[in-house]
């Protein structure tokens, strides 16, 4: 019998075969020494990337890290302040600022990142400035 | 522990304890998530950065009510995937056989029945994993640790589902027949 593609092998371990074609799948497989070993494989490889060991994370930089989003998170603030502060002198209704819609719109990521390329890019010069200072002391790697 | 909503709404209010504690239960995953796309430090690193400075951006656009995680891993698939673009040139890391020969050879005693990797066959996976072309390697992830669906990696990766499930396929298989290899030789 002519042996199945790889990836329905993959499928039917996945179980994202559906109806008569994971009944042929499973009855080939049931069958076939060779598709066997390799949907056992599959088990292994798919058990495994499910329980994989948690990379380590770097605790020093990690720390250092935090120090600097801290420091640019209060940067962010006074600067809405004083942005809020000039903002209530035009003559905007309070009612006409924010749509509720808005309010409750979760942003794309596209449009985070716009945000980030006009207003925050000194601030990131700043972090990675803290962060290659906080690097220097623990010692250079490469 | 403050619940998503409770940090979320302290961080709305300008309230510094609030990101402070954003940051308390969700750098250390956002640092492995990237981690385990990149699988790089400095990269992974950089990435967490650039993650929670959009961040604080844009937090006071997030709704109440949605858990934080599906939208930091967002922001975390994103970031990354514009490194990976970035850097595409770059040189691929250790070869099997450099990984060989920076290992210690006390392999363990086989146990066909364990489902657990020892540490040999865990270092030729992750070396496989690493050696993965990156975009194969974040389907992998989504796909594995984050069980995302197929669909949901299309939409978050912005790939055709078509692509998508190429990738898997494709990676899936090359891992198969790292981790072959390696019951050959270990
Ligand atoms: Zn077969």
């Amino acid at each position: 019998m002519r042996c199945l593609d790889d990836s329905l092998l993959q499928m039917l371990v996945e179980g994202t075969l559906e109806g008569p074609e994971e009944d042929i799948v499973y009855a080939h497989v049931q069958t076939c020494a060779a598709c066997k070993e390799t949907v056992r494989a599959y088990k292994q490889l798919m058990w495994d990337l499910e329980h994989p060991r948690p990379p380590d994370v770097p605790a020093a930089e990690m720390a250092e890290l935090n120090k600097a989003l801290m420091a640019v998170w209060k940067a962010e603030q006074s600067a809405q302040k004083h942005a809020k502060r000039r903002s209530t002198r035009s003559f905007i209704p309070s009612w006409a600022g924010y749509s509720v819609q808005w309010a409750r719109h979760v942003p794309p990521v596209d449009f985070v990142g716009g945000v980030i390329t006009r207003a925050g890019s000194r601030l990131l010069d700043t972090v990675a400035l803290l962060r290659r200072s906080g690097k220097a002391k623990g010692g250079e790697r490469r | 522990m403050r619940s998503d909503d409770e940090i979320i709404r302290l961080c709305q209010q300008g309230r510094s304890e609030g990101f402070a504690l954003l940051l308390d239960l969700y750098q250390n995953r956002v640092y492995r998530r990237a981690y385990s796309f990149l699988h790089d430090k400095e990269d992974a690193l950089d990435a967490t950065q650039d993650v929670f400075v959009r961040v604080l951006k844009a937090i006071g656009h997030f709704e109440l009510g949605n858990p934080i995680w599906p939208w930091l891993r967002q922001i975390t698939t994103n970031t990354c995937l514009n490194r990976i673009r970035e850097k595409r040139s770059r040189p691929e890391t250790l070869s099997f056989d450099e990984a060989w020969d920076q290992m210690d050879t006390d392999d363990g005693e086989g146990n066909p029945e364990r489902r657990a990797l020892d540490a040999w066959e865990r270092m030729w996976l992750e070396q496989a994993l690493g050696e993965l072309p990156p975009l194969h390697r974040m389907v992998i992830v989504l796909r594995h640790q984050e069980e995302l669906s197929y669909e949901e990696i299309s939409r978050a990766m912005n790939l055709p589902l078509g692509t998508v499930k190429t990738y898997l396929f494709r990676a899936r298989r090359a891992l198969r027949e790292a981790m072959e290899r390696s019951s050959r030789t270990g």
